[in-house]
């Protein structure tokens, strides 16, 4: 019994809607190119080239969960990856370190965040658009926008093997943490309460500063891994490879089926709405479309997704209303 | 208090540049004020109800994009037509107001938050600005076009006339209409306005529509004084438009908001980028200087909401 509620469950869910869009963009692609989607080499640079952005969609799914948004974190993945290239460049650091570093700076921008959040009571996106501004700002300014390359060479050296073991590893290491802390931990189920009703949240007891400090400190390291991956792959720090793709980020996070309004979501939807991304955009070159459409076609593809899901979203609540069960989704 | 902020405004910089309150620096700023002024009205007016809309610069570029279209390919250079030249800013303004109406009609009838909604269709609408124009610029206009940007009637820029009887119109709505009212209720308390009635749907997607209108006025002041249209035009003014609604007073979560703050908001805007010229500060600085201003206006509005 139990068990076919769960199939049942697992058929409406917008996780498998996805998943047959995404079968079906792969059969399409592997026909359409005769066979060269599917080739390995396509595949891996399809997961490498889209890796850094899906690790820091896993930190931006927890934000949108807790009913909140956060544009900054590519600032704060920007400036954790000047400080951990001068790190390298001056004293040739190791991998270790190199992780505590960024974290460490990612992690504090977010608390700033968080602060400002919890003490201003401002919406979020204000409030990281701000800080976004801020921590741009003062980096250009202190910078003067000069690349950084030349690491050592343990940071350096890219066998076949490890370009792609290592973007991949941190990829579903960072997806299987995330998906611990949504599903298994305490505080995954105190980000939900937030999220569905911030007020009730505080009311049950929950210390809502913590929760939110948790939450902006943990978009930030993941954003600063994020950096470090996406620095190893192209081995140089530079102040727009990162910046200017927010928009992709938060596009993968709710095409995997997170609620809009926040209370809702998971990490395997969020893997399979960066699958979706990666492969419409790869798809689009290996069919030889222009890269003027592909902004157009992926801009088309998210927003009409967006209305699916917030139609599911009031079809949904109007059967859960017409089952006695008044549950207010909007407010 | 707002009036009070100015004053001290254009005293410091006065003290800095004792020049600065001349007819000169006073009709750079009136050259500035109009294009800033009609975009923070078009992102205040969603503000109200509660909303933000984060496709203003989209939608501009791309009604500046297809009115220099229209006016480079019909209008040899050098030459002027003024029925095309009018054809085109009617057809760029309406672009605008189709783009408010489609933000309208996704946020009221898919129940999408407004900041999801206005950033897909900011993607989208700059999608359509390269795929039309390829990444290039379009310029070269007639006379009578760069008259609206860059010309003065009686010492007063053209542009301040038409940024004046938008907000005059958009005051009288607020104001003195039915929707008006209707809009600061649901701003303030969207629950209560639904259950007295308020047809909801149609309020938001009218806010949009008055949001897309300006924003088509101020493309169409915007790529008369650049002289030029191209995908990515202006970026930073969507920071800078919510900033200066925040600071002329509209609250964030909706329900207060003037018209005339929005005016002041726009002037001490306008006098502290004046100043931080003047004392010629990094321009990266300046933006990471915005953003704190931005926070502490928006810290400034809060504490008065929850007195």
């Amino acid at each position: 019994m139990a068990n076919k509620g769960l199939k049942k469950a697992f058929f409406s869910s917008s996780e498998f809607y996805l998943l047959l869009v995404d079968i079906a963009l792969v059969l399409f692609l592997t026909a359409f190119t005769g066979g060269k989607f599917i080739q390995f080499t396509n595949l891996r640079s399809l997961v490498v080239g889209y890796s850094a952005l899906g690790i820091i969609a896993a930190g931006v799914l927890v934000v949108i969960i807790s009913g909140g948004i956060d544009i900054s974190f590519m600032a704060i993945a920007t400036i954790a990856q000047y400080a951990m290239a001068q790190y390298m460049l001056r004293s040739g650091g190791n991998f270790v370190m190199i992780i505590l570093i960024a974290v460490a700076v990612g992690s504090f921008l977010g608390c700033i965040n968080a602060v400002l959040v919890y003490y201003i009571k401002a919406p979020t996106l204000i409030i990281t658009l701000a800080t976004m501004s801020i921590f741009d700002g003062i980096l250009l300014w202190a910078t003067k926008g000069v690349k950084l390359f030349g690491f050592p060479d343990w940071f350096a050296t890219k066998t076949a093997a490890s370009i792609v073991l290592v973007p991949i590893g941190f990829l579903v290491v960072v997806f299987l943490i995330t998906w611990y802390i949504l599903r298994f931990s305490k505080m995954g189920r105190k980000i939900y309460a937030i999220g569905g009703n911030i007020e009730a949240a505080r009311r049950m007891g929950v210390n809502i500063l913590k929760v939110q400090l948790f939450i902006y400190a943990y978009v930030g390291a993941i954003a600063a891994i994020g950096a470090i991956v996406q620095c190893y792959l192209i081995q140089q720090v530079a102040l727009n490879d990162m910046v200017g793709n927010e928009m992709d980020v938060i596009a993968m996070v709710v095409l995997g089926g997170v609620a809009l309004s926040g209370g809702k979501g998971n990490a395997s939807g969020t893997v399979l709405g960066m699958l979706l991304v990666a492969i419409l955009s790869n798809g689009l070159t290996l069919m030889k479309v222009s890269s003027y459409y592909q902004d157009l076609v992926i801009g088309t593809v998210i927003l009409v997704s967006f209305c699916l899901t917030g139609w599911k979203m009031q079809q949904n609540s109007k059967k859960a209303s017409m089952r006695g069960k008044l549950e207010d989704e909007q407010s | 208090m707002l009036f009070l902020i100015l004053a001290i405004c254009i005293v410091l910089v006065s003290l800095k540049q004792p020049n600065f309150p001349s007819f000169a620096t006073v009709q750079s700023i009136a050259y500035q004020i109009p294009e800033m002024g009609l975009l923070t009205a078009a992102m205040a007016v969603t503000m109200l109800v509660g909303g933000i809309n984060l496709s203003v610069i989209a939608s501009a570029n791309l009604s500046g994009i297809v009115m220099a279209l229209i006016m480079t390919k019909n209008i040899a250079p050098g030459t002027d037509n003024i029925p095309v030249v009018i054809l085109a800013v009617v057809v760029g303004i309406l672009i605008s107001v189709a783009v408010g109406a489609v933000n309208g009609l996704i946020i009221a009838h898919f129940k999408i938050p407004d900041m999801l909604a206005t950033l897909g269709t900011q993607l989208l609408f700059n999608g359509v600005c390269l795929a039309i124009t390829r990444g290039a610029t379009v310029s070269g206009y007639p006379d009578s076009f760069k008259f609206i940007g860059n010309s003065t009637i009686g010492g007063i820029p053209t542009a301040m006339y038409i940024f004046a009887l938008a907000l005059l119109f958009l005051a009288i709505l607020l104001k003195r209409t039915p929707y008006g009212s209707k809009v600061y209720l649901y701003g303030s308390n969207k629950v209560a306005t639904m259950f007295s009635g308020v047809n909801d749907k149609a309020l938001i997607i009218k806010t949009y529509v008055i949001s897309g209108l300006f924003v088509g006025l101020a493309a169409v002041i915007l790529t008369s004084r650049f002289n030029a249209a191209a995908q990515g035009y202006a970026s930073s003014y969507l920071m800078l438009t919510i900033l200066i609604a925040v600071l002329g007073g509209v609250n964030p979560n909706g329900g207060y908001g003037k018209v005339s703050g929005i005016i002041l908001g726009v002037l001490i805007f306008q006098v502290v980028g004046s100043g931080f010229n003047i004392l010629r500060l990094d321009s990266h600085l300046t933006t990471a200087i915005y953003g704190v201003i931005l926070l502490l206006a928006v810290t400034v509005r809060m504490l008065r909401t929850a007195k």
